[in-house]
């Protein structure tokens, strides 16, 4: 499970990244973070990952403060982010198994490693391939293999559609309903409304710090969601 | 927190390993410790049949011409090449440095030893691999992969540190294995156990020395955005504590703590002596008035004889004198009583030349012994200079081992004058009377005592270096806390 | 167009970081190292003072010019005196302190050749690799900008803001230099002065020109650095001094131990001998004896010297870090061609006026080889090793650049 608890986040030069923010994402559920450039899902994923801290509020990853006890709430938690660069001179399978010994899972035998990257859908060439010859949509695999590989309750994505082509991106969602399936809860930030109402379960729309709106999916599933989106941020350009 | 330890070690070390600054570091130190040593190998071998012909030249030289005036040219104690010469190219003498036909070609181009190549090669390599160790994972993003797991910053700096520092020591040793091997092969060439701990201790050094500047590179990147800065400041850093610092203070020191020119305190000196010795002339006058007054015509009659080399050394019938000294028992007397005068008369003159001129060079001993302290302690900052008093003095290569050479031959010569002088009172004694000849009789000193020269133990080098190997340990404590201190608040976005 | 390209490369660098970096290394250490050797000026001056007064030895002054490039100055100006065949030389000022005997002179020289020539490759090490990084390359070339314009803008316009502080900390040296009083420099002095910093610019293009080719070689700025860092340490260090020990190996020369000792024993064996023999004629005759044999020792090993420093000049000139020193040293009369034209004189001036005591010669007179002189006996082939290098590292950036993968 993802909490957040009136988290907030003000820069030392005085800009108000995350005003009071407040949610759940529960275990089985996908959450999709929508909102322009600077609206303040970085910082989200920034505080929950204790990358900074938070100026008061709390994030909770299965029930462990992110920011108190960060080494414990981390074992929950795994992180895919928008580029997925890893280690070039090292193959995938030498990165896997790097990351997954980071969390905790020593030991493991290649074909175990080969197994997850399978199942991602990356092919048996890849896998023993060097990261710098991989494409985009093949590291974004090879990324959320790492997070599988750690098999945590929990998922943050940090727009990891972005740069995909259609085909990657569809075979994308098709892994996150997967891991949606096993019951990880999954926070995924993202600018890619089409991608966001394929997949999410609930949508938050952010803008300046705020969480302007939360909708569930029977609210956009057969609306239009960009349409949706574009009022909640009118009403609040109004409210402010 | 170990298994994530040994993960990241392992991955520091493999990624290191594959990069091209790691193949470029191998060929480099191969080739030139290789070269270096093989080169030094034959020197050192050419040095040391230069010693031993210098030695038997001396021999041959002492056994056919050992007059007793001229004994003190012949002294034998020449400096044998250092032991460790094929790995380090020792300091000249102010001897040999001092000479008209010297070789002044080092001066414009210092030669490579492995001291170079620890100090130049080995220290820019370890830049090389740590300055981008925590800005390059940033600006690939991995570093925010690897936090976002429940693995400690500390556990991230230490594992760096470990794997980068070992994948960086390969190269290194390597190369000084390969070097090692061409000493042994070489069968001129031969190490006891005393020089095998030396050159343990040397490695260990080496390794402090090698191991700081990677905890340069490590601090400067946990306080530098990103890599380009970093590499900046790097080499920034590295031209001030290797190139800058150690070369600049022996001529602030200079500055500083001022000491008379060598060429004044010569002039003085000079002046000094022409003093001492028209006063020693001038009371020789006085006591020849003096004798003339007290023995009259006697005395006349040694003065007839210009005094018999009494007090002259180049003039006057000595036989003569003798002839009548022996046939006269008071003319006899009276040339005792002469020659014994003259002798303390000159003793005395010696013995305040002496002591005023000794004053003199005391002083600008004394004071160049100071300035030398303050350039020694000034260039301490610098981890460069500290690497190269440890390496030098535990090698027998430095400042240390030319002080510990001039005692033991000081020692060695008094053994031989000593020893010269119980045959000169056995050949004075068998020629007793009988004229000396020009230049001395003729000694015989087949067996003389021979100069062996031993290195001064281990231990005992130990204990002067160990300060200076502490400044080192000190710099990597300093730096990794500087590092450690950088990377707890590095914001790894 | 290429005035564009060299203005904003000159403003590029003037607003980077590297630039202020490079800017506070090269004026403080200039500034700092001719402060210091200006001092160490002084105190050979006053000991040249002294020794000159006495008549008795055979001493130059220190030329000012060792303030910039002290070379074998110290060595230069000691006082040779004669007598009895021996010629010794009076002691260095710095032999007292052995500290001096570790380090190297950090003069304008040393400054220039080790220190500058490195800023001058991180100058350009990244020009073209780094560019192409950041994606303003391809940017660059999308218009119909040409790529030899755009390579000899880059060159111009990044040469011009690296030289720019070197010669600001330059002019202040110098400046500060020849206000003191007790400086006086010649209208031979000022051209030495002029060609040796024209020289230097000419080195430094070297190393700017070769750290330009590597960015041209590479695709990623690290690799460029690496590779960049590869060749300075080999061109600076590696071949002068590898060179030097190399020549040795194939011209064995006793070591001055032996060639004194030689010479001394050959002297005390005559003296001994002398005292024995009776007629005047025959003790003068075994005299000349063992001066000639021991002229015959130092000549062979003069010549072997010699044959050594050609040899070794021969096989470091490959690099032009040993060109330059050569150059420099000799230009500004503290090097191996004085030293070895001072030698010659000292010799003549003490045996060949036929007195054996210092008292019966006239004065010791003797000037430093002009620069025209220095330039005929190898200076100007070790500059002419420095433009071709400059010009062969230049056409191959160039060659380069036209083929260099700008995606």
């Amino acid at each position: 499970m993802i909490e957040l608890k009136e988290l907030t986040k003000r820069y030392e030069d005085g800009v108000l990244a995350l005003d009071h923010v407040s949610y759940t994402i529960k275990p089985g559920e996908i959450f999709c973070l929508l909102g322009a450039n600077g609206a303040g899902k970085t910082t989200t994923v920034n505080l929950l990952l204790d990358f900074i801290q938070p100026t008061s509020g709390s994030g909770f990853l299965n029930g462990h403060d992110c920011n108190k006890f960060p080494l414990e709430a981390k074992k929950y938690v795994s992180y895919v982010s928008e580029n997925v660069q890893l280690y070039g001179m090292f193959t995938a399978r030498q990165n896997l198994r790097f990351f997954a010994e980071l969390g905790g899972k020593s030991g493991l035998k290649n074909q175990e490693l080969d197994n997850v990257m399978r199942s991602v859908g990356l092919p048996e060439k890849a896998l023993t391939m060097r990261l710098k010859n991989y494409s985009k949509g093949m590291r974004q695999k090879l990324g959320i293999a790492i997070a599988l590989i750690k098999d945590p309750p929990a998922i943050i994505m940090d727009e990891p559609t972005s740069g995909l082509d259609p085909k990657s991106a569809n075979e994308f969602l098709d892994q996150l309903r997967k891991l949606r399936e096993r019951g990880k809860a999954i926070l995924m930030t993202t600018h890619d409304i089409f991608r966001a109402k394929q997949i999410a379960d609930r949508v938050g729309i952010m803008k300046q710090g705020r969480l302007v709106a939360i909708r569930e999916k029977a609210d956009f599933k057969h609306a239009d969601l960009e349409q949706i989106y574009l009022t909640e941020m009118e009403a609040a350009e109004n409210a402010a | 927190m170990l298994k994530p330890l040994q993960a990241i070690i392992a991955r520091e070390f493999l990624n290191n390993l594959r990069n091209l600054r790691f193949l470029i570091g191998l060929v480099l130190c191969l080739i030139v410790t290789v070269a270096c040593i093989m080169i030094l190998s034959h020197d050192y071998q050419r040095e040391r049949a230069d010693y031993s012909l210098r030695v038997n030249l001396q021999e041959e030289f002492l056994g056919k011409y050992a007059l007793e005036g001229w004994v003190s040219q012949l002294i034998p104690a020449q400096k044998p090449p250092e032991r460790f010469r094929p790995l380090i190219i020792g300091i000249p003498t102010n001897e040999s440095q001092d000479s008209f036909y010297d070789d002044p070609l080092p001066i414009l181009f210092p030669r490579l030893d492995f001291l170079f190549i620890v100090t130049i090669v080995m220290s820019l390599l370890a830049l090389l691999f740590s300055y981008d160790a925590v800005t390059g994972e940033r600006e690939r993003g991995t570093l925010r992969q690897m936090i976002s797991n429940s693995v400690s910053r500390t556990t991230i700096l230490l594992g760096k540190f470990l794997g980068g520092a070992a994948s960086l020591l390969i190269p290194f040793l390597l190369a000084l294995l390969a070097g090692v091997l061409c000493i042994q092969v070489n069968p001129n060439l031969q190490w006891d156990a005393s020089a095998w701990a030396e050159l343990g201790l040397l490695l260990a050094a080496s390794v402090t020395f090698i191991t700081l500047f990677y905890l340069l590179g490590l601090m400067v990147s946990t306080w530098s955005r990103s890599s380009a800065v970093s590499m900046l400041n790097c080499l920034f850093l590295w031209v001030f504590l290797v190139l800058v610092i150690p070369n600049v203070c022996p001529y602030v020191s200079a500055q500083l703590r001022r000491i008379p020119s060598i060429t004044a305190t010569a002039r003085r000196v000079e002046e000094v002596r022409r003093a001492c010795r028209e006063t020693w002339h001038q009371r020789r006058k006085e006591l020849v008035e003096q004798f003339r007054g007290k023995y009259g015509g006697l005395f006349s009659k040694l003065e007839a004889l210009d005094f018999g080399l009494i007090l002259y050394d180049d003039r006057g019938d000595a036989e003569k004198v003798q002839e009548l000294a022996a046939a006269d028992p008071q003319f006899k007397a009276m040339v005792d009583d002469f020659r014994g005068e003259v002798n303390r008369l000159g003793g005395e003159w010696q013995q305040a030349s002496g002591q005023a001129t000794g004053e003199l060079w005391a002083d600008l001993h004394t004071k160049a012994a100071a300035q030398m302290r303050l350039a020694k302690n000034l260039a301490a900052i610098s981890p460069l200079a500290d690497y190269v008093y440890v390496a030098r003095d535990l090698t027998g290569t430095g400042l240390r081992s030319l002080k510990y050479f001039e005692e033991f031959k000081g020692k060695y010569h008094r053994r031989f004058w000593e020893y010269k002088a119980k045959v000169t009172a056995t050949v004075v004694a068998a020629h007793k009377n009988e004229p000396s000849p020009p230049g001395g009789w003729f000694l015989d000193l087949r067996d003389h005592p021979r100069f062996v020269f031993q290195e001064e133990p281990w231990k005992d080098k130990l204990g002067e270096v160990l300060p200076y190997w502490g400044i080192l340990g000190l710099f990597n404590v300093v730096f990794f806390a500087a590092a450690f201190a950088g990377f707890m608040r590095y914001d790894v976005r | 167009m290429l005035k564009s390209i060299i203005s904003k490369e000159i403003l590029a660098n003037f607003l980077s970081y590297r630039f202020s970096i490079i800017a506070v290394l090269s004026i403080t250490l200039i500034l700092v190292g001719i402060f210091l050797l200006y001092r160490d000026y002084c105190l050979a001056i006053e000991n040249y003072e002294i020794l000159a007064s006495e008549r008795a030895a055979a001493v130059i002054p220190p030329t000012p010019l060792s303030v910039f490039a002290k070379g074998l100055d110290e060595n230069l100006c000691r006082a040779y005196a004669g007598s009895g065949g021996q010629i010794s030389a009076s002691s260095k000022q710095q032999s007292v302190n052995d500290l001096f005997k570790l380090f190297t002179v950090p003069d304008l020289l040393y400054i220039i050749k080790v220190i500058l020539s490195l800023c001058a490759m991180l100058f350009a090490f990244d020009m073209v690799s780094g560019e192409k990084e950041a994606g303003t390359l391809r940017q660059s070339l999308s218009g119909s900008l040409g790529r030899p314009i755009l390579i000899v803008g880059k060159w111009i316009g990044g040469f011009t803001s690296f030289i720019l502080p070197f010669f600001i900390a330059a002019l202040l040296g110098v400046a500060f230099v020849t206000l003191q009083s007790k400086v006086a420099m010649t209208s031979q002095d000022w051209a030495r002065l002029g060609l040796f910093l024209l020289s230097s610019v000419v080195y430094l293009a070297v190393f700017f020109s070769l750290g330009l080719l590597i960015s041209c070689l590479t695709h990623e700025s690290a690799s460029s650095l690496v590779v960049s860092l590869f060749a300075w340490t080999i061109l600076v260090f590696l071949i002068p001094n590898l060179g030097n020990i190399l020549a040795r190996q194939f011209i064995e020369i006793p070591t001055v131990q032996q060639l004194e000792l030689r010479r001394r024993q050959i002297a005390l064996r005559a003296w001994m001998e002398v005292h024995r023999l009776e007629l005047v004629s025959d003790r003068n005759a075994r005299l000349a004896q063992a001066r000639a044999e021991q002229d015959q020792v130092t000549e062979d090993y003069r010549n072997r010297f010699e044959r050594l420093v050609t040899l070794s000049q021969g096989i470091t000139r490959v690099s032009p870090t040993a060109a330059f020193t050569f150059l420099a040293t000799d230009l500004m009369g503290t090097g191996m061609l004085e030293e070895g034209r001072l030698k010659n004189a000292v010799m003549e001036h003490l045996f060949a006026s036929g007195k054996d005591e210092d008292r019966g010669r006239p004065t010791f007179s003797y000037s430093r080889a002009s620069y025209r002189k220095a330039l005929v006996q190898g200076g100007l082939n070790n500059l002419l090793i420095l433009i071709l290098s400059d010009l062969l590292f230049f056409a191959a950036t160039y060659v380069a650049f036209l083929r260099y993968d700008v995606r």
